[in-house]
């Protein structure tokens, strides 16, 4: 995810089983436990930080906070939830995940070896940040990477999370609005940055991104430029309930805007783009599935003039959550 | 201290240590309990992980991803910065020394040639601030100050913690702070602070709250605690009774003092009243910890940290404590150590703060 992740996520991240009750965290058990057991593992660690974690999320619904988390999958019983913090913050991270069994990280190498057991090979998720540390840790001899397989598993949207991920689009529309309507009113980039953060805040966001530049990609919001700036191309994102929305946005005027629009029309005949849930890209979709949700995303210039568009699409029925007014 | 005379430091340990060329690395989470090698040699904030080259001579930055080349080219253009999204390895000649290795995601880490870990040297080299640093700390350190008074005029019963946390990083972004680690949590009788959860603010409560913004990458933080409602007598001692504590250890700071003793100041004063058992683990690990682009040197304010307090040196003490009456409370301040002391940064000090209610 291309966005500087702040320090300590701080929105409202606890576990609502009335959205996401828990039979869809059961229906998420059994197949990632196959897919161990047909990757020749005896056991699984989902891994998460801060920065990537929509293989955790999508495994245990939690969110690490302060460091890295692991889901641990032995191949029978219940699965453990290890988080970065002190015991007495227990309390707290029970919140925020399904899985009843949670513990503090005390020594990572230990916490790991006793939630593990003694499997003869690791199945590993959620890797692509799993830092040096933490893998020497898990001292995993024979392991082997499951991502593929929970990447499959992810990608095909159940009809809650379809829900969630609409809840998340209809967010994206008032941080669009508001993003734009302060720009319009001649704000900063990083005053119509804040703007936008805070009415995804008051929609119910736990998490909104705002990146804006002249051009292509922008750097993170805490550092846009402090003047107003007439033309910017913008990427906002937008969590809700643990699920992401995602748009590129054109403020002001552009003369590459038309083409944009007719390039984004063309996409979406023949539709394929970036993949959307638990992660805001879990990566790229290739020709579409059913259950997927995909965002479509077109860039055009004409001379000097950049323009960026997005669609954010469900595949059940070609059904275009972002943006309304796209035919 | 300028950054340069810190790059010039790093490379005379490179030399003590027999090292050609050094590379510094970070994963990209700039996590104020953790450091970040890059950013506290460069000034830069990789959005992902990267590793800084370092030879006697030459300075070259190869960062992720690929597409943030604009920003570094304009942000660090003298390391000659690379974007990549999977940095690959130039030809490096020499001894190798590593910073931050264990920070890399491991298939980067590994693809990299091995070397002698150097963490510690690297951050006792670089334990000083430079100016420049000094003066994000104060204004980041305003800027916490500010948000605490965000804090107390939104702190009502029926707000969740969440959103109250979530208001004040915005009030404290809106101030110039470009990150926040805020941890916020409140209940009659908390067993520890800890990130914040949809629970709703309710009377009677104690808000815990540590608030560390920074300027420029550069963490601070003050620890405070606020009441919602009537303030019990005992809990009001009992915290000045923590503010006592804090004053004692911040009087410690002065160069030449070990950082234990800043510790010890705390521990025997709390002991003293009653509270030795409450002074160690599993109560405390520490009373305090550096402050930069991350939990840097000096280190942790504990009993076992003999490291040498140095003029500009930036940490946070904290007599943050459980207590058997009251629950866990925090007070803290951010302190500079000065060529003859101690300079508390934040304007006002922790004191218990009651938000009436009607």
């Amino acid at each position: 995810m291309m966005s500087l992740t702040t320090n300590l996520l701080t929105g409202p991240y606890d576990w609502d089983a009335t959205t996401l009750p828990l039979a869809e965290a059961d229906s998420r058990i059994a197949p990632l436990r196959a897919a161990m057991q047909a990757a020749g593992a005896d056991a699984l660690v989902v891994h998460g930080n801060s920065i990537d974690h929509g293989a955790l999320a999508w495994a245990s619904h939690f969110t690490p906070k302060l460091g890295p988390a692991f889901f641990v999958l032995p191949a029978q019983g219940a699965p453990t939830l290890l988080f970065s913090g002190g015991g007495g913050m227990a309390e707290s991270a029970e919140k925020l995940t399904w899985v009843p069994d949670v513990k503090a990280i005390g020594a990572l190498r230990r916490d790991l070896s006793t939630a593990l057991g003694t499997p003869a090979r690791i199945a590993l998720g959620g890797t692509a940040m799993l830092s040096q540390a933490s893998f020497a840790a898990l001292d995993a001899r024979d392991w082997c990477d499951l991502d593929p397989a929970i990447d499959a598993l992810r990608r095909r949207k159940s009809t809650a999370e379809q829900h969630l991920i609409a809840d998340a689009a209809a967010v994206l529309a008032q941080v669009a609005k508001a993003l734009r309507t302060a720009h319009e009113a001649g704000q900063t980039m990083r005053a119509a940055g804040l703007a936008a953060e805070q009415a995804a805040y008051h929609a119910g966001a736990q998490d909104v991104r705002v990146l804006a530049s002249h051009r292509r990609f922008g750097p993170p919001l805490d550092e846009l430029p402090a003047a107003q700036v007439p033309q910017a191309l913008a990427w906002i994102a937008v969590r809700r309930r643990g699920y992401w929305a995602c748009a590129d946005l054109t403020l002001g005027p552009s003369a590459a805007l038309e083409g944009a629009h007719a390039a984004l029309r063309a996409a979406l005949q023949a539709p394929s783009g970036q993949l959307i849930g638990t992660a805001p890209d879990e990566g790229p979709s290739g020709p579409l599935q059913v259950g997927d949700a995909v965002v479509l995303r077109v860039r055009h210039q004409v001379g000097q003039d950049h323009a960026a568009l997005s669609a954010l699409l469900l595949a059940d029925g070609d059904r275009v959550l972002w943006p309304s007014d796209i035919t | 201290m300028t950054r340069d005379d810190r790059l010039a430091a790093v490379r005379h340990l490179m030399v003590a240590n027999g090292i050609d060329t050094l590379l510094a690395a970070t994963g990209g989470m700039h996590l104020i309990d953790g450091f970040d090698p890059v950013a506290h040699l460069t000034g830069f904030r990789a959005i992902g992980p990267a590793i800084l080259v370092l030879t006697a001579t030459t300075a070259r930055l190869y960062a992720t991803p690929a597409s943030d080349a604009e920003r570094m080219a304009h942000a660090v253009a003298w390391a000659d910065p690379v974007a990549q999204d999977a940095p690959t390895p130039p030809r490096l000649s020499g001894r190798i020394g590593w910073v931050g290795r264990d920070l890399l995601p491991f298939r980067l880490a590994t693809a990299w040639p091995e070397g002698t870990t150097l963490d510690r040297p690297f951050l006792a080299t670089t334990a000083r601030k430079t100016e420049d640093e000094i003066a994000a700390a104060r204004l980041a350190t305003a800027i916490a100050e500010s948000g605490l008074q965000t804090m107390m005029e939104l702190a009502r019963p029926g707000l969740p913690e969440c959103d109250l946390a979530v208001a004040v990083n915005l009030a404290m972004r809106a101030q110039g702070a470009n990150d926040s680690f805020l941890m916020l949590n409140a209940g009659p009788r908390a067993p520890a602070v800890m990130p914040s959860s949809e629970r709703k603010l309710e009377r009677g409560d104690i808000v815990l709250t540590e608030l560390s913004p920074s300027v420029d990458g550069q963490f601070v933080q003050i620890c405070r605690t606020l009441m919602l409602g009537n303030m019990p007598a005992l809990t009001e001692e009992k915290y000045n009774l923590l503010c006592a504590a804090l004053d004692r250890g911040i009087a410690a700071v002065k160069p030449g003092n070990r950082v234990a003793d800043v510790c010890a100041a705390i521990n025997d004063f709390l002991g003293e009243a009653g509270y030795a058992q409450y002074s160690s683990p599993p109560y405390i690990r520490r009373r305090g910890h550096g402050l930069g682009c991350g939990s840097i040197f000096p280190g942790d304010v504990a009993m076992d940290n003999d490291t040498m307090l140095e003029p500009d040196m930036v940490f946070v003490v904290h007599p943050n404590q459980f207590l058997p009456e009251t629950g866990y409370m925090m007070c803290g301040e951010p302190v500079l150590v000065t060529e003859t002391g101690v300079e508390v940064l934040s304007r006002s000090r922790a004191r218990l703060i009651g938000i009436p209610l009607s």
